[in-house]
């Protein structure tokens, strides 16, 4: 119906001009763009991290106690941990582990809300009434207290974690695209496609879906730095990843003990936390400021 | 300056905003006289630049506006030259103004009384302190002030939310918060158009008693001729941020010398009522103005002149100035000064 | 719809919630794995020994029958015994839910009474560089790892500077009344004992708030630019009203009120990190402890922390909420 008013080859067209448009918006926020770059760096990092690495080895279970909690130098720029690994290198590492543990998460998380949400919101009835009720005995506590009970459920390590924070966070999917269904269903277009006969699934999916992704997008972007912000608190606290594993969190926790005297054992891991937090706030701030849309930054700021 | 002369003044005011198309120059020599005592009408459509004098009176303009040409005389004083501080003191004890909208203009949040008692206590202060205390008197003043505006149950109504009143007590409490400082000259913007049309007569009725039993002078902006037939002393028709014609209210309805009057006439006996529905064609593009007539593109008598020369504001009629090619001057016009 | 009947509403709308709060937690405690009865009695303890904790625990019972006698038992105030401390739970909950309590509140008050006024002067001074500074200042509190943070407030002011003790919540005022220290102390005019307690607690309570701060920042902000745009913020000028009067007084109030709800909101987040602050500053909470027990497997521990953070944060929104129809007399009357 909507493809029918253009003539054939102008959508493309059109197409290409908005994203021109909105890259031009984008733009125009030197700290959107900064985090743009922030995000492009953390996650080149993650993929090469293996060559990145000065020391590509020490991400595991190497040992050498003879250079233990060696202050940063020309060899190891961040200085070494306690078990005389290169903490730069590990903190590259770190990288992919936050970086894909985030990933998964949130496609858990979208995987499972996203679907719940349309049908809570587009059937209703007493199905949609009971998603949206079980949805809010997970919202009445905070995410990351539901997580740390689930971990308590589980052995801790960075698969349970990662289950547990997915366990905690799909609720908020559910209930950001029950809203956007609310509010789009009664738009004309949906109307319009009813009336030609398309079937609620059709409708859901092809209507629906579409016109509220960019909302989804935002709010997975800043997910992505507020999921890896609370994987490092579980596994600050021992309930996550484990030793030796080079997790952000862990490395922190792992360095703690040698405070103060070693102090960079336990800081730079956690400048790498924040400054990939920041740089996926930064990114979903200025999306949001492209596509125009306000949600609540509120959901997910553990 | 002149003792005899009008109370407010606006002479040549020039006023450009900077939008996202550019600069566009909504006002464009506005000339303007209230006398004391008088009631003075600013009609136009929507847009044509009304508000923005207003606003312009009492140093309210939007941060993006800003002042190219002219002046502001009140009592002899140019306000467009006075500092913020000082400008602070007239508001609303020399010059009020009542807004448009009784569902907006008023804080939600505060009861009637807290916001008339905030402005008796704190009217003019540089700024406010804590430890003045609403006294007898002042809640009297208010009470009194409420009662003026025939707002029937004023203890009631001084603690009530705006949310708990009909939109007919919300503009009178709007009336009572312009009126509570006692001004000399009253802006009343769009006065009673968010009501039920029998309300807003009854409204207008009740200022107009006001107004003359109070000795004010006031500067209605309304885009209804109907409406500043029915108050006001002297009509002027606003078109495209300039002044299309002055006339006393009676005559301008018996002829009209501009085009555009004509056309806003036409359009008043419709049920459907909105300004510049007589006429073909929209307000001006302020951005890209027509360079000379701004009415020259709607015009039914559009000549050549008109495209190449702006037509000022001139007396050609006695007491009756027109900015047309159509109209020359009087022969006899002595002086600039417009008269009442 | 009156106010007080959507507040009732909103209490009875949180029953079967917290409900489904406890039968989801009670159910994820019973699959944990290994046998935490065992785990507690120790390698020295025989079948005997541990059958009759089974018992003595109603672990025997199936899983439903120990739900409703656990949630009978919750009714009386008894949570359960702690595998952890050796003693009733309620008796934990007693002693470290003032310690969380007061950390939170305080971290709150503290969010609130920085957050606010910077906020508007962030509003009052648009595009400013102080407006771009403060953007950047509250986008890196919220990305700020709280436990992080408080590392490295615990490496400037106790270690490096030593104007700030390391950890804990120092010792407790003569006479406790509510449990609270700081409370306690000014209650009993101890103005030493207050001291000492506000020394503890500057840096947890500031490690805690630092999000939830810049939080309100923004939001401030950005509801008072919305604010100063309305037609009732230019009717207050024209009435010639001082702009402090406008600004603090007249628009502070509508952009607090849009944004009350959020700071409910945030009461949670700050609960969820506690425990991770709680944790660096060895303060004495319910984070603290929920997190102990977490990691011995002391279920009736774990179950009791979360129920209460649940019904904590519950109650807190629910008291927003009133506050909220309490000052904006548009959801008083039902309007808006």
């Amino acid at each position: 119906m909507i493809a029918e008013s253009h003539p054939a080859g102008e959508p493309t067209v059109a197409r290409a001009q908005e994203w021109g448009k909105m890259w031009f918006r984008f733009r125009q926020s030197s700290l959107s763009v900064a985090g743009l770059g922030i995000v492009v760096a953390i996650v080149f990092c993650a993929v090469f991290a293996p060559v990145l690495a000065p020391h590509p080895r020490h991400a595991g279970s190497f040992v050498d106690f003879e250079n233990s909690l060696r202050p940063p130098s020309l060899k190891n720029p961040l200085g070494t941990d306690d078990a005389g690994r290169d903490i730069l290198s590990r903190m590259l590492f770190g990288a992919r582990i936050s970086v894909s543990l985030s990933v998964i998460v949130l496609g858990i998380a979208v995987a499972v809300g996203i679907p719940l949400g349309l049908i809570a919101g587009y059937w209703g009835g007493r199905l949609g009434d009971a998603i949206m009720r079980v949805t809010d005995v997970f919202l009445a506590v905070p995410p990351i207290a539901l997580a740390l009970a689930v971990t308590a459920a589980l052995r801790p390590n960075l698969t349970n974690a990662m289950i547990a924070i997915a366990f905690a966070w799909w609720p908020w999917y559910t209930r950001l695209v029950y809203g956007q269904v609310l509010s789009l269903k009664e738009e004309q277009f949906v109307e319009a496609s009813r009336g030609l006969g398309a079937g609620p699934l059709r409708i859901a999916f092809r209507e629906i879906l579409p016109n509220a992704w960019s909302t989804i997008l935002i709010k997975v972007t800043l997910d992505m730095g507020f999921v890896i912000l609370t994987a490092s608190g579980l596994s600050f606290l021992g309930l996550g990843a484990q030793p030796p594993t080079a997790e952000w969190g862990t490395m922190i926790a792992e360095g703690r003990i040698y405070l103060p005297g070693y102090w960079w054992a336990a800081t730079f891991p956690g400048l790498a936390i924040f400054m990939t937090v920041l740089g996926f706030n930064l990114l979903g701030d200025g999306l949001r400021d492209v596509f125009d849309v306000h949600i609540e930054q509120w959901q997910a700021g553990s | 300056m002149n003792p005899t002369g009008p109370l407010l003044a606006i002479q040549d005011l020039g006023i450009h905003m900077r939008t996202y198309e550019g600069r566009a120059r909504v006002l464009n020599g506005v000339r303007l006289a209230i006398h004391e005592g008088e009631t003075v009408a600013l009609v136009g459509e929507t847009g044509c630049g009304k508000s923005i004098t207003a606003k312009a009176i009492l140093g309210l303009l939007p941060p993006n506006a800003e002042i190219v040409s002219g002046s502001i005389a009140f009592k002899g004083r140019d306000l467009l030259r006075l500092s913020e501080e000082e400008l602070h003191g007239i508001r609303g004890r020399q010059i009020a103004m009542i807004f448009q909208d009784p569902s907006t203009a008023l804080n939600p949040v505060f009861t009637v009384g807290e916001q008339l008692t905030d402005v008796v206590l704190w009217q003019g202060a540089r700024s406010a302190t804590i430890g003045r205390r609403v006294t007898p008197e002042v809640r009297q003043r208010c009470l009194e002030i409420l009662r003026l505006v025939r707002i029937p149950d004023p203890e009631g109504a001084f603690g009530r939310y705006p949310v708990e009143l009909s939109g007919g007590m919300r503009q009178r409490v709007l009336i009572a918060l312009a009126l509570v400082g006692r001004p000399e000259l009253l802006i009343a913007d769009e006065l009673g158009t968010a009501l039920d049309v029998s309300v807003q007569d009854q409204i207008l009725l009740e200022l107009r008693e006001l107004v003359r039993t109070g000795g004010l002078s006031v500067l209605y902006i309304t885009h209804n001729l109907g409406v500043a037939r029915l108050v006001s002393d002297r009509i002027y028709v606003m078109y495209g941020g300039e002044i299309a014609e002055m006339a006393p209210a009676a005559e301008i309805f018996r002829r009209q010398l501009h085009p555009y009057s004509q056309g806003l006439l036409a359009a008043v006996p419709r049920l459907t009522g909105t300004m510049g529905e007589g006429i073909e064609g929209r307000i001006p593009d302020y951005v890209n103005p027509p360079p000379a007539c701004r009415f020259e593109p709607r015009c039914p008598f559009r000549m050549e002149v008109c495209r190449l020369q702006r037509p000022l504001l001139v007396e050609a009629e006695r007491d009756r100035w027109v900015a047309c090619h159509l109209h020359g001057s009087r022969e006899d016009s002595g002086s600039g000064e417009e008269s009442g | 719809m009156g106010f007080r009947t959507y507040v009732l509403r909103r209490i009875l709308h949180m029953i079967p919630v917290m409900v489904g709060l406890s039968i989801l937690i009670f159910v994820i405690s019973r699959v944990m794995p290994g046998d935490p009865v065992r785990l507690a009695l120790g390698p020295e303890a025989n079948i005997e020994q541990i059958e009759q904790l089974r018992r003595l625990m109603g672990l025997d019972k199936p899983v439903h029958m120990q739900y409703i006698s656990y949630v009978a038992g919750v009714f009386r105030g008894d949570f359960g015994y702690s595998l952890l401390t050796r003693r009733a739970v309620a008796q934990d909950l007693k002693d470290f839910f003032p310690a969380t309590f007061e950390l939170t509140t305080l971290a709150m008050i503290l969010s609130i009474l920085l957050g606010v006024p910077l906020g508007v002067r962030a509003a009052v001074r648009k595009d400013s560089l102080e407006d771009h500074l403060n953007r950047v200042v509250a986008l890196a509190g919220v990305a700020l790892p709280r436990f992080w943070l408080a590392i490295l407030l615990q490496l400037a002011f106790a270690y490096h500077l030593g104007l700030l003790p390391t950890i804990g919540r120092g010792p407790a005022p003569a006479s406790q009344i509510t449990g609270l220290y700081l409370l306690d102390s000014l209650l009993t005019l101890d103005f030493n004992a207050f001291i000492v307690s506000l020394k503890h607690i500057a840096m947890p309570a500031f490690a805690l708030s630092v999000g939830t701060l810049a939080q309100i920042m923004r939001l401030i902000r950005a509801s008072m630019i919305e604010e100063m745009r309305r037609d009732h913020a230019l009717a207050a000028r024209s009435y010639g009203l001082p702009s402090n009067l406008i600004i603090y007084r007249y628009l502070l109030k509508n952009a607090f009120t849009s944004t009350l709800t959020i700071i409910g909101l945030s009461y949670g987040f700050l609960l969820g990190n506690a425990f991770l602050v709680e944790r660096v500053f060895a303060w004495p909470g319910m984070a603290f402890y929920g997190v102990d027990t977490l990691l011995a497997k002391d279920f009736n521990g774990v179950i009791a922390v979360t129920l209460v953070v649940g019904v904590a944060y519950a109650v807190t929104n629910l008291l927003v909420d009133i506050l909220y129809g309490f000052i904006d007399p548009r959801i008083r009357y039902g309007e808006g």
